[in-house]
Order: C-alpha cells, then structure tokens, then sequence
C-alpha cells in the first residue's frame, strides 16, 4: 500500500491487482508448498517429490499422503472458506466485529458434535463432520427465523439474535461434555480447532462442498457489493437486497459449516483476514472476497506451519495460533486507522 | 466410562497450575510423630505439601477429594466418608471400589470441591492431591478439617504418595503389606517371564492433545513408571524418556509415530472395561503409520484395562500385563 501526499492530506492509492494478484497466488503457492513440505519429520526434496508423483507405500509416502495433503487441503478449505465468510458476514450485519461465530454457526456445529458423541455414541470423525455441517446449517437457519424475518427485523437484531442462540448453545454443549466426559474428550479434541487428524477422503469432501460455497459467492457477489452500500442505496441503484441477503446467508451456512466441520472452531481468520485485506484494497466487495478467498489460507497454512515447527516436534493447536498471530495484527490495524483518522500518514 | 490417565492428565493440567509443587513437595515425616503437646496425645505432626499439618492419629472419618486419592486411600483398607461424584465414570471402576464409594457423600466434581457439601459429611480429615489441590484450596479446605495434600516427586510417583498418605492416616502397616504384596509379584513375573521381557522393546501409547496426535507415557507416568522403572521393560530407542512439563506423557504429531515407536515389539494402550478403546485411540491405530508399525503388523498391541494408582493396582495391572500379554508371548 502506498500513499500521495495531495494538498496537505494523504490519500491512499490502492494497489492495482496486476501487481497484487501475482504476489498474493505466490504466497498461497508457497504456504502450500511449506505445508506439505514442513513437518515435525524432516523429508528430503526426493523423498516428497517421489511421494507426491510416485508412492509406494513407504513410511515417508504415508507421512505426505495421508498427514500433509489432507491437513494442506484443510487448510485451503478452511481458511478460504472462513475467511470469505467474514467478508460476507460484515457486510450483511455491517458490523466490522462479524465472524463465523456471530450468527451461531460455530456453536451450533459444536452442540450438534456433542449431540453426535453423547446421545448417538458417534465416534467417527467423518460422521461427525456431517453432524457438525447440519449443526451450523440448523443454527444458522434459527438465527435467520428469529431475528431476521418478520416485522422489525433488522441488521442489529440477527446480531443479537446469534450471540444469544450461540451463547445458549455452547451452554448446552458445555453442559453435555461435563455429562460425559467420554464427550467432553471428544469435543476436546474437535474443539481445539486443527487441521490433522482427518482422511484423505474428508479433506477432499471438504475441499468440494467449501468449493460450491465459492461458487455461490461468485453468482451473489454483485449484490453483496451492493449491499455493502447500505440497504437503501442497494435499493435505489436496483440491487435485489433479499435475495442478495439469502444469497449471502446460505453462503455463510456452507462455508462455515464445512470449515467448522473439518477443523473446528478456528478464530480469527474470518475477522482478521477481511478487516487486514480493507487496509490495502479499501471497502471493493468483490476484491475483498477474491482476495479472502487467497490469502485465508495463506494465514491458516502459515499458522498450522508455525505451530508445527515452534516446539517440534511437539505442536500447538492451530487455533490457538491463529488468535496469538490474529490479536496484535488486529490491534495494529485499529492503532493504525487511528491514526488516519487523525490525518497521519499511513 | 472412566477417563483414562492420559484424559485426567490433560484435565489436570487445565484445572491446576503449580506442577512445581511436586518438586517442593515433602513425605510426612513419621519421625515428626508427635505424642503431646499442642496437639495433644491422639494427633501425630506430619509434613505435607504445604507445610506441618496436625491431624487425628487414628482418623476414623476420612475425606478423599482428588480423582485418584479414594482408591489410594482405599488400598490402605481406610474408608471414605466423602469423594468427589464418580456417577460419569463409575461404569468404569470395578464392583469393589463402586461399593467402596457408595455411600461416601459426594463433594465436587474433578477439580471442583463442593467446600459445603465437604463440611457437611465432617470429616476428621482431608487428603488430596498437589496435582488437584493448589494452596488456596488447601487453606480453605484446612478452615474445615485438618487437610494433608501430597505431592511425590512427580505425577507418576504412586509410591511416595501413597506412603505419605498411608503416613498421615495412621495406616502404614497396611501399607507395607500391600508394598511387600506388589514387590513380591513384580518380582515374581519379572523372573517367571524375564525371557518375554528382555526379549522385546515396549511403549504405552495413547490419545494425543489435539486431533492428528498421539500420546506416549513417559517413566514420570503413573504406568510409565511401573511399566519402565518397576517391571525393567525397556522403552524402544525412540521414545523419549522424560520431559521437563511435569505430565508424565508426551503428546506428537502422528507423522512421529515411525520415529517414536520405531523397533517396538509390544505396544500396550488403555482399554475400556467392554474391551473397546476410545475412539481416538482406535483412530491412532486405524492410521496408515500406524498400521505399517512392527506391533501393527505382528498383531503385538495389548489394551489393559487396569489404572495404577496405588500397589494394589499396580499389582492388579501386573496380572492383567501377565494374562494379557506375557503368557501369551511366552507360548
């Protein structure tokens, strides 16, 4: 980011994506290429290339195959899907604190694993994706009914309205572990938010529903940027707000889902990323959300790498990393849009 | 279900801090045996964690308000007239200790005294452990009967806390009893299979701290400690010895497990009493890694059922081991 000095004042020049997109796809290949490449295993350049073009069956084609792809594919997934979805968050509510936790979505895939481990002894972690899936899409849908449908909804009373609900479910969810601590393992281990420990197959199924969510962003991204306008010029310039709105929410339950899903709860990327990228691209929705969709990543794999290398080979939950690394970013993106707000340089 | 030691670790280190009190931590002294003064003649001074504690030489209503500390207390033949509530894992524990505890009042969950419910059942003492009990808690416990918290050397050290406990309870006969018992076992599947035992290379596997993980019971663990220092059966080259976080186990990434267990040729993990394990441990095992494993591959890995907390069952996992696993190798 750059900026001019024009007539006494700074003006910000946003950088053209000529130049940035080139950067930003670098850096995803390169997180992708430390996350396979970096583990609490030392691997020679042979042993992974003969790995990903020609395995085996060997200690080291297993490592890659079944350790580091599925936890690099989580990754993608996970941090590209959460990451959009806080960009679609804060411009639905137009709250610049939205994340997937707001509407419920984390609390109400939580309840729904609990649900799984104690009442239905589900101890598979592939069937507990599905539940925690539906857990998101059911809470997320009862946010919606109670506080945004009928007369007097309203940006503020969805908001409320899932922290309420999230609030009531992670009491429940706390209260069923504490039951059983059969759950309370489990959920222990879900809850901690981190991307190994699932199969090949679930990090693909992962990869492809988080790829529909995508999709679905790409066809309502036009009126999000509307919306991101406020509701009334959205109107007046023709915008279809409803369905713009629906559009947005179903895109939320399917990338948070399948992110909550597959890597438990992970804070931060989805407030961090979207609030890091407003900083060099300014309010652009659709550059917001293509870049989200790039560097949520960046940030998931870059942390899950960190945590495997800090304390090897021993590691520390890549949600637990993603807040240490998420905090003071933010706190230096509030600190330094204070000072623009005072007129100095940025 | 009851948890295993790997779960109640893990529970302890997120309920209490001070691992450092282990290392503070000091037996009772029986020479500190007092037979008067302040205390008068039906007390005994003995040393705790947290310093000289006075207490009944003879106490006949006995509060046991860690996880492990009934069964400790238990195997020195003294009952319990309150525990925390086991209802979550009772299913777990065997019909003697369910009917050891059931009519103990209920005092608290893990980690969690219900300091009211404890000064109701009125016990004469209380035993707890450093691991459970920091100092704030051993005050406020102290307010409502004379308190002894012990601590061993570390989380595995069953045997200094129970001579400590046994110490303070005025019951360190029955203890000697049941130390001469397990000795005498240990050392008699020691020689009965020394063949076995000298012939393979061990590990006690578990659950790890986070999805993708898995754990190994280190010598400073309960079972690490009898398994390494009390039976001699040797750890494979690859698993580390001891870590300076005070656990007793250690949690990796499962693209360890190679490294780790490399040249084991008997893996033994914890089972639930129905012969089933936890789904994550059977997700450890269910992994490729694992499965391309020497143990894997030969069928070598053994689920016990039995948690070491005491010698009596120490002993009774030495039966298990030697039902289980050291006969059948020994065919």
């Amino acid at each position: 980011m750059t900026t001019l000095a024009t007539g006494g004042r700074w003006k910000l020049r946003r950088p053209p994506d000529a130049v940035v997109l080139p950067i930003v796809v670098l850096l995803l290949l390169t997180a992708v290429a430390a996350s396979i490449a970096v583990g609490s295993r030392a691997l020679t350049f042979d042993e992974l290339f003969a790995a990903l073009t020609a395995p085996t069956g060997t200690e080291t084609d297993l490592i890659v195959r079944d350790v580091r792809l599925p936890r690099t594919f989580i990754g993608i997934a996970a941090g590209s899907a959460l990451a959009v979805a806080g960009v679609i968050m804060q411009t639905l509510t137009r709250n610049p604190l939205a994340e997937p936790g707001l509407l419920g979505v984390n609390a109400g895939a939580s309840f729904a694993v609990a649900i799984a481990i104690v009442v239905l002894r589900v101890g598979d972690f592939g069937a507990t994706m599905w539940f925690a899936f539906l857990g998101a899409a059911l809470a997320s849908a009862l946010v919606a009914v109670i506080g945004g449908v009928g007369r007097g909804a309203s940006i503020g009373r969805l908001t409320l309205t899932g922290v309420a609900i999230g609030a009531v479910l992670s009491a429940a969810t706390a209260a069923l572990s504490l039951i059983d601590p059969h759950a309370y393992q489990s959920l222990r281990l879900w809850g901690a938010g981190a991307l190994g420990g699932r199969s090949f197959d679930a990090a693909v199924l992962t990869l492809l529903v988080v790829a529909v969510g995508l999709v679905l962003v790409v066809l309502i991204a036009p009126g999000l940027g509307l919306l991101a306008l406020g509701e009334d010029t959205a109107r007046a310039l023709g915008g279809q707000v409803g369905a713009a709105r629906l559009g947005g929410f179903l895109a939320i339950v399917v990338l948070c889902g399948a992110a909550t899903a597959a890597a438990g709860p992970i804070a931060f990327v989805g407030l961090l990323v979207p609030h890091a990228l407003r900083a060099v691209f300014g309010p652009d929705t659709r550059r917001l959300l293509i870049y989200s969709a790039l560097a949520g990543p960046i940030l998931l794999l870059g942390a899950d790498v960190l945590c495997g290398v800090l304390i090897a080979p021993r590691s520390i939950p890549v949600g637990v990393m993603t807040a240490f690394l998420g905090a003071p970013v933010l706190v230096a993106l509030v600190l330094s849009r204070r000072v623009q707000a005072e007129g100095a340089p940025s | 279900m009851r948890p295993s030691p790997r779960l109640r670790a893990a529970l302890a280190a997120a309920v209490i801090a001070p691992l450092v009190l282990a290392a503070t931590a000091c037996a009772p002294d029986a020479d500190s045996t007092s037979d008067g003064g302040a205390a008068g003649a039906d007390t005994i001074i003995v040393d705790s964690v947290y310093g000289e504690v006075t207490v009944p030489a003879a106490p006949e209503r006995v509060a046991a308000i860690s996880y492990d500390t009934p069964w400790q207390v238990m195997s020195l033949d003294l009952p319990v007239v309150a525990a925390i509530d086991y209802t979550q894992w009772i299913d777990g524990y065997t019909e003697d200790q369910q009917a050891y505890i059931a009519d103990a009042a209920k005092v608290g969950s893990y980690g969690e005294v219900n300091f009211e419910a404890l000064a109701g059942a009125a016990p004469d003492v209380i035993v707890g452990d450093a691991y459970e009990v920091d100092e704030a808690t051993f005050t406020r416990l102290s307010e409502i009967a004379p308190t002894v918290i012990v601590g061993g050397d570390e989380r595995g050290d069953w045997q200094s806390i129970t001579e400590d406990l046994a110490t303070a309870l005025g019951a360190h006969d029955t203890w000697e009893e049941a130390k001469a018992s397990y000795e005498a076992r240990r050392d008699e599947v020691k020689e009965q299979y020394a063949d076995v035992i000298a012939a393979n290379t061990w590990a006690n596997f578990s659950l790890g701290n986070e999805a993708g993980q898995f754990s190994i019971q280190l010598p400073s663990g309960s079972t690490g400690n009898l398994i390494v220092n009390e039976m001699g059966l040797a750890y494979g080259d690859g698993i580390p010895l001891d870590t300076d976080d005070g656990a007793g186990y250690v949690s990796l990434p499962l693209e360890q497990i190679g490294t780790v267990l490399d040249g084991v040729t008997v893996g033994l993990t914890y089972e639930n009493p129905d012969g089933t394990k936890m789904p994550a441990i059977q997700d450890v095992i269910d992994s490729s890694l694992f499965q391309q494993l020497e143990i894997a591959k030969t069928e070598r890995v053994y689920g016990l059922v039995s948690n070491v907390t005491d010698y009596r069952t120490a002993e009774e996992w030495i039966d298990e081991l030697t039902a289980k696993v050291l006969e059948p190798l020994s065919q």
